[in-house]
């Protein structure tokens, strides 16, 4: 009970975020789980150990296992739960830092919005780029150098493009950890298009 | 920096194209700016041009003729040697950065551009060209 309020607590901070309560695993396996955009779970229920409801739960996205503890080698968070945590599991922290963007536009709200723009219709170009690029390494070098001007600007962490463009130049690159180094990428350029999108409106609103 | 001077800048990106169009909107410089898209495209500029640029800004990575093919190309030319060069990449490359100063540069700049450094940078070039002006 203590943990449910201090979960409840936390998310009073999160207006779109309705809270359901489970706390069997009798009750869990009558649940259609994929209806849930997240799901965090006690590491043990009063009728489940960790095993148990990591077979149940582990290969879906979005779950989370807390505890009070921890578990040696398992990605459990620890109680209490935080609202940096919720965030995480939503993905509602910003992709983006605009910082640049606003620095140099000095407050003059027609060349933020071109930038956006700009930004807007360049990032799903060099994300295209890239998927159609996976074949080749040389294209992929490029195209990955060439999104990384878009990132810059709009703040966006291009760690992983840096190591897909070093990665582009061994010829016998690790294939499993290249792909998933462009599925983070696809991800956090999809994540941030849909966030200039809203960032767009909402400049274009306040500029009228 | 004489004012009827034009900058010109080699610049393949068109988020890079206009970070340093607003950096020169605000450093209030009125030079104009001409923008090619690759070494060969700003060869072609230099060679047709009724009046030499007073700067060039040259990206490295470009297609067709990227920046130190363009710069090895400057080279074979006197005249063209005068104009001074600012480059403007991504790679912190030691190795980068000498062998474009060997090249003749000027000036080395890592994006994102610090407009600090972007201004003194234009500063100490138009200094040089008030110097040099009766030279040039």
């Amino acid at each position: 009970m203590v943990d449910i309020l201090a979960i409840k607590r936390v998310l009073k901070s999160f207006e779109d975020i309705a809270l359901f309560v489970c706390s069997t695993f009798n009750d869990l396996q009558n649940l259609d789980l994929s209806d849930y955009d997240a799901i965090i779970s006690d590491s043990n229920l009063a009728d489940a150990d960790y095993i148990k409801l990591k077979r149940h739960m582990g290969g879906l996205a979005n779950v989370q296992f807390v505890s009070g503890s921890g578990i040696a080698g398992e990605p459990i968070w620890l109680k209490p739960i935080n609202k940096e945590n919720i965030e995480t599991l939503f993905c509602f922290r910003s992709v983006m830092d605009l910082d640049y963007i606003e620095n140099l536009a000095q407050g003059d709200a027609d060349f933020e919005i071109d930038m956006i723009e700009t930004a807007l219709r360049i990032l799903p170009e060099r994300l295209d780029e890239m998927k159609k690029s996976i074949e080749s390494l040389k294209d992929l070098k490029l195209a990955a150098h060439r999104t990384k001007s878009s990132y810059r600007v709009c703040g966006i962490d291009a760690t992983a493009l840096n190591e897909v463009e070093e990665m582009s130049e061994i010829d016998f690159c690790n294939k499993v950890q290249l792909e998933a180094l462009l599925k983070s990428i696809y991800t956090t350029t999809t994540k941030a298009i849909s966030e200039l999108e809203t960032l767009l409106l909402s400049r274009v609103k306040k500029k009228n | 920096m004489l004012a009827s001077k034009k900058i010109l800048l080699l610049e393949d990106d068109i988020v890079d194209v206009m970070t340093v169009k607003r950096a020169i909107k605000q450093l209030n410089i009125v030079n104009e700016l001409v923008v090619k898209e690759n070494g060969e495209e700003g060869l072609e500029f230099l060679r047709n041009t009724a009046e030499l640029p007073g700067l060039i800004f040259l990206d490295i990575n470009m297609p067709k003729m990227n920046g130190i093919e363009f710069l090895q190309e400057l080279k074979k030319n006197e005249e063209w040697l005068q104009i001074p060069i600012v480059v403007l990449t991504t790679s912190k490359d030691q190795q980068d950065k000498l062998h474009t100063f060997k090249l003749g540069i000027s000036g080395y700049m890592i994006k994102p551009i610090s407009y600090e450094l972007f201004k003194e940078m234009v500063v100490t070039i138009k200094n040089y060209w008030n110097f040099s002006e009766h030279s040039y």
